[in-house]
């Protein structure tokens, strides 16, 4: 090849390639602004239905590939004027059978999650018609997040679930209190009182001997303080409280040999003196006892039989002489305890925080400390399943939270 | 009269033009060259050469024969320079033939033969007369056939030829001898075919001409015009021919009037009853007719790839170096060519002289182009206007398949050299399928 | 001035020295349209493909060979054809190994330079297709991630996973000129191609018979396949698309693949389109170009044996007996 035709060969590749560049940048231009419509209307009817917006845009994921394999896309949706409206994720999990995509909207601050859909796959659509119904995603509709679903959780924050109220129970309160007081001077007494069959309220305190206050109002005060513990004894009280007028049966409570108990957020004494109290009271409620007819110090006026005997139905008879209160609640400690004992052993209704598989945290596999890796405490809505998908209806909860997760570390990157 | 373009069977290079960039020249009158020494060989036709009649010593003028024909198909030779005979000896010819040849010195006095004279009625002549004159003229095909003009009249006569075509169609590049004479001599050419139609007893004749040339053919249709009443006995007309290579071969221009396609031994003459002569010989034979000068000189080309184009009306027997030297503008070339560019003879020897077939002398300064593998691009199948597969001829005979070339008809192959010039790997197709060609013609025939 | 030449004398400026630099020249659009779109990796891929096949070229004919190597610029070509038809998330690996392939396997073995039967470039893309299928569903959209040098190593992370473009048939011409979808690095430009197409043809390197008969077949067959629902856009879609385009120019426009004549090119573009058609309809669309062009390349010594052009002299192929090599041994009841 000559020089000559080496140069001219030169300019003719150059000019191509510029010729070529120009084309491309012009029939870009042309195009972009048609794409993007076309990408936005798109967009509008895929996400739209999880969060109306005028603009959406796609927000890149590279950074977060490794930490989140899970987050597929996610995206800005913005009004005309530029304004941020809120957020969609879509995670995809695993499931048995395959997988799952969900898509969620959540506000701007990554706590409420505004509206969910189950994405379609195609495929698996037999599993997923399950949960794609309206009533499983209106249950999604702004709630604060994270949420969990109702089955893993522990008791305390079942509102769903009601429990059956002991049969037999007859109207009104009802109060015990121990014989003797504990080392720190107070003696410890509950009231239950019964409605239409049910315990509707309970009240647990504790009176000081040398007459000072009670114990709640001395925890609140700040003059009776906990060793160790964060609470206050009030607080724990409220607890212990909350959950038998819950559970309705303070068997189904389960408590430990040393008296504590685990599935009662908070609650970190020794419940022993008001489980024991409070069976008395409701002993109390089946056999008819009120609160007036009962004294403190254990003396009865009239009839005397079945008060204190009542603890354990069908042992007394009211011809009985009424067996000294201090040995029965001795006993009935120890009754307690055993009574305590045998249904943490298990009826079926007794909780112990597992359901169906859902993986446990706590060394005793009593109750989760974390959900999705979220502390419990944390969990701030509860999601019912759908019958007989309770499996997938986890996992859909399980995306929702790694998109709070994923969405809380983005929002904290943004500059 | 003026018919359409004919295309060929197959096309060869598409229209070259290879003036490009300069402009061909154009020039009004020719120049006459004088040599210092002419060497007349003896075999200038195709058939039996010629034999000396002059010895060492003598001493000749123009249009003195200098050597008598020997044979049916043989030609005179006469001398081109006044001057005297200084050597008769034996040389090689670019063909590679030997020939005796006559060496006549200069003496620069253009002594003209008593026997050159103008006639004084050309017309008078009867066809018996002109066969006579053509006998004695040495006139032989001047396109580089070489066959002597006497010899196909006769041989056209006895066929029943009714038709005489005037090969005007220079398709060999840089050429442009005929050229110049059908646009400055134009009458020359026409009452030169006219008398030789009457030898050949032919009524109609037709001039071939290329349709790149279309000032020669203005000019050629206003001559045939201005002839027609004086002979309204002939059918005068032109054909305008579309710009190929080898578009001049006589066995392809038959093909491309006739769509008929001959064999080895066919002559155009038996089968199609067309004769074909040059435009050189036309005009050669008027000279003859008009003033009784035989061949003795005739007009070359003197051009190349970067050389500037020019005619020369040289005496036949000039040698080259005599010529390329006192001709100004040759500048350094690589090659000198003896003929055109593609289908001549490569001279080595300067000495060659100019024979009365000879068309011009190319001057080439090109680069050869690199060599490699054959890539088959399918050029060559495309350049050949015989119809063969040059690039499997060339890988067949490359590892001597005997039997799969004896079915690949290369004695077909008409050495045109249109392969080699398409090629774009470089290869010598041409050559190497000519030589197979030649030793299969020579084995025997056929196939 | 001494040594004695044979004719011809002079040369057609057209030889092999400039016949690949200048299909090179051609290939730049495509070239420029996939830099554009695909930043560095396109750039990348392409100077490894090239680099690499020449380098198997050279090794292969210094040390298994024996000869000397001679430089001409037909492996270049190769290499940038074989980097243009791949998707760009390819991995780097696999593309060496393709080139690899088609240099010493498909080209080399074969007789080198002009004696190939198959198309190096589209036999390699065959290989990568059949040895790791994973490449054929690796397509990610244009002109995101161009610059960052993360694609230097991995390609564009955006995956889209159908191998035919997203765009649906909607009245998208810019879209389809310009080649803003995703496809393979180079051939999804049509705009690119024309300039290339229309720069080889100007330089008499394009023979357009195979082409324009594989284009001619094909939107024949269009018309008869999509019957009712045809349009004219339609059938511009189906042609714009799928490589067709680029395998029109720079595959049939291949001189050492495809057959000599004219007639010859004409029906090899005509049965490379029917099988095109086929493979496109019933089977697997991202293999119809490649597998369609690869059967014809096979037939093409068939088709350089039967059709010829007539002889000067000698009857026509269709009368009379032929021998084994296709050759008329008779004529009119004589031998010949």
């Amino acid at each position: 090849m000559t020089r000559t035709t080496f140069r001219k060969m030169l300019t003719q590749a150059a000019v191509l390639f510029l010729v070529t560049i120009t084309i491309l940048l012009v029939m870009n231009l042309i195009t972009s602004q048609r794409l993007e419509s076309e990408k936005q209307a798109g967009f509008q009817q895929t996400l739209g239905i999880v969060l109306p917006a005028e603009r959406y845009s796609e927000i890149s994921l590279v950074p977060y590939l490794e930490k989140y394999p899970s987050i597929k896309k996610a995206y800005e949706a913005c009004d005309d004027g530029g304004t941020l409206l809120g957020y969609i994720i879509d995670v995809t999990a695993e499931t048995e059978t395959g997988e799952i995509t969900t898509r969620m909207s959540f506000s701007l601050d990554g706590e409420t999650l505004i509206a969910l859909r189950v994405l379609d796959d195609g495929e698996k659509a037999a599993e997923n018609e399950k949960v794609r119904t309206l009533d499983f995603y209106n249950q999604f509709a702004n709630i604060r997040v994270p949420a969990a679903l109702l089955s893993d959780l522990p008791n305390q924050n079942l509102t769903s679930k009601v429990y059956p109220a002991i049969a037999g129970l007859t109207d009104g309160t009802f109060r015990e209190m121990q014989q003797e007081a504990d080392e720190s001077g107070y003696k410890d007494f509950v009231e239950v009182a019964v409605k239409d069959g049910r315990i509707v309220q309970v009240t647990w305190d504790a009176t000081q001997t040398d007459g000072g206050i009670n114990r709640v109002k001395a925890s609140v005060d700040g003059s009776y303080v906990l060793s160790d513990n964060k609470v206050i004894w009030a607080a724990q009280a409220y607890a212990m409280q909350n959950k038998l007028i819950e559970v309705q049966d303070p068997a189904k409570i389960a408590i430990k040999s040393d008296g504590t108990t685990e599935v009662v957020t908070d609650v970190t004494v020794s419940v022993n003196a008001f489980v024991t109290l409070a069976n008395k009271c409701i002993e109390d409620s089946k056999n008819g006892f009120t609160a007036a007819s009962v004294t403190p110090s254990g003396e009865t006026p009239g009839e005397t039989s079945g008060e204190t005997a009542g603890e354990i139905p069908g042992e007394s008879n009211p011809d009985d002489t009424p067996t000294p209160t201090v040995q029965p609640t001795m006993e009935t400690t120890a009754a307690s305890g055993n009574a305590a004992e045998d249904p943490a052993q298990a009826t079926s209704e007794v909780y112990t925080g597992s359901e169906d598989g859902v993986v446990q945290n706590s060394e005793n596999g009593a109750l989760p400390d974390t959900i999705d890796g979220l502390p419990s405490s944390s969990i701030k809505t509860k999601i019912i399943g759908v019958e007989g998908s309770q499996q997938t209806s986890r996992i859909v909860v399980s995306t929702v939270n790694q998109a709070y997760v994923f969405l809380k570390e983005y929002l904290i990157g943004e500059p | 009269m003026k018919k359409l373009s004919f295309k060929k069977g197959t096309l060869p290079i598409d229209g070259m033009d290879f003036s490009k960039g300069r402009a061909l020249s154009q020039e009004r009158v020719l120049e006459h060259f004088t040599p210092k020494k002419v060497v007349i060989p003896m075999c200038q036709s195709i058939g039996t050469p010629a034999a000396p009649i002059v010895r060492v010593g003598s001493v000749v003028s123009i249009g003195q024969m200098i050597g008598k024909p020997t044979s049916h198909i043989s030609a005179p030779v006469h001398a081109s320079i006044s001057g005297t005979v200084t050597s008769i000896e034996t040389i090689r010819l670019p063909s590679g033939m030997d020939s005796v040849a006559v060496c006549i010195q200069n003496d620069l006095k253009r002594r003209l033969d008593d026997s050159v004279q103008k006639r004084t009625s050309p017309e008078s002549l009867s066809p018996k007369d002109l066969r006579r004159l053509l006998l004695f003229s040495g006139i032989v095909g001047m396109g580089g056939e070489g066959y002597p003009a006497a010899a196909k009249c006769q041989r056209a006569s006895k066929a029943g030829a009714d038709t005489l075509y005037v090969n005007g169609l220079q398709s060999e590049p840089y050429l442009t001898c005929d050229i110049h004479l059908m646009r400055e001599h134009a009458d020359r050419v026409i009452q030169g075919a006219i008398a030789l139609g009457s030898v050949c007893r032919v009524q109609k004749i037709v001039f071939c001409l290329q349709d790149k040339w279309t000032q020669e053919i203005d000019t050629m249709e206003g001559a045939i015009e201005r002839f027609r009443p004086s002979y309204p006995d002939r059918e005068l007309s032109l054909l305008v021919f579309k710009a190929r290579f080898p578009q001049g071969y006589d066995k392809l221009l038959i093909k491309a009037i006739y769509q008929v396609e001959l064999d080895e031994d066919q002559s155009p003459e038996e089968t199609v009853k067309a004769v074909i002569f040059n435009v050189s010989t036309c005009a050669a034979f008027w000279e003859k007719i008009e003033k009784n000068l035989p061949c003795t000189s005739r007009v070359v080309t003197i051009s190349g790839d970067s050389t500037a184009q020019r005619n020369v009306l040289v005496p036949v027997g000039t040698s080259v170096e005599e010529l390329l030297d006192r001709i100004p503008g040759i500048g350094a070339c690589k090659r000198i060519v003896i003929g055109g560019a593609l289908m001549g003879v490569n001279i080595t020897n300067l000495d060659t002289p100019i024979l009365k077939t000879t068309q011009g002398i190319t001057l080439i300064r090109q680069e050869d182009p690199q060599r490699t593998a054959c890539i088959h691009c399918g050029s060559c199948v495309e350049a050949c206007p015989v119809g063969l597969l040059p690039y499997l001829c060339n890988r067949l005979i490359k590892i001597s398949e005997r039997d799969a070339l004896a079915y690949e008809s290369i004695d077909k192959c008409i050495s045109c050299g249109a392969c080699s010039y398409a090629c774009p790997a470089g290869i010598e197709l041409s050559a190497h399928i000519s030589i197979a060609a030649h030793e299969k013609r020579k084995e025997g025939g056929g196939l | 001035m001494i040594r004695k030449y044979p004719a011809p004398h002079i040369h057609k400026e057209m030889n092999v020295g400039l016949i690949y630099p200048r299909v090179l020249i051609a290939l730049l659009p495509c070239a420029a349209a996939a830099v554009y779109y695909y930043g560095i990796r396109a750039l990348l891929l392409l100077m490894t493909a090239m680099a690499s096949y020449v380098i198997s070229d050279y090794l292969f004919i210094q040390f298994v060979r024996h000869e000397t190597y001679v430089w001409d610029a037909s492996g270049l070509v190769s290499g940038a054809i074989l980097a243009l038809i791949l998707p760009p998330t390819v991995p780097i690996l696999y593309l060496v190994v393709g080139v690899f392939f088609a240099s010493v396997v498909v080209k080399q073995c074969f007789g080198g330079v002009g004696c190939n039967i198959f198309n190096p470039a589209l036999a390699g893309r065959a290989f990568l297709s059949i040895a790791f299928p994973a490449i054929d569903s690796a397509y990610v959209q244009p002109i995101v991630s161009r610059w960052s040098p993360g694609t230097l190593l991995y390609g564009p992370i955006d995956m889209v996973s159908s191998a035919t473009p997203w765009i649906s048939q909607k009245e998208r011409v810019f879209e389809l000129l310009s080649g803003r979808y995703p496809g393979t690095v180079g051939t999804t430009c049509a705009a690119a191609i024309i300039i290339g197409c229309i720069y080889l043809a100007v330089h008499g390197i394009l023979r357009p018979q195979a082409p324009l008969a594989y284009l001619a077949v094909l939107c024949a067959g269009y018309w008869v396949i999509s019957g009712t629902q045809a349009s004219l856009f339609g059938m511009f879609y189906w042609i714009f698309t799928g490589g067709i385009l680029f395998a029109a120019v720079f595959v049939m426009g291949d001189y050492s693949t495809t057959p000599t004549t004219n007639y010859g090119r004409i029906l090899f573009g005509a049965g490379a389109a029917v099988l095109t058609l086929l493979i496109r309809n019933m089977g697997n669309p991202s293999y119809a170009v490649g597998f369609s062009v690869l059967a014809m390349n096979a037939a093409v010594p068939i088709l350089d044996l039967y059709i010829r052009p007539k002889i000067y002299g000698m009857p026509s192929w269709f009368s009379g007996k032929k021998n084994k090599y296709g050759k008329i041994t008779e004529r009119e009841g004589e031998q010949v």
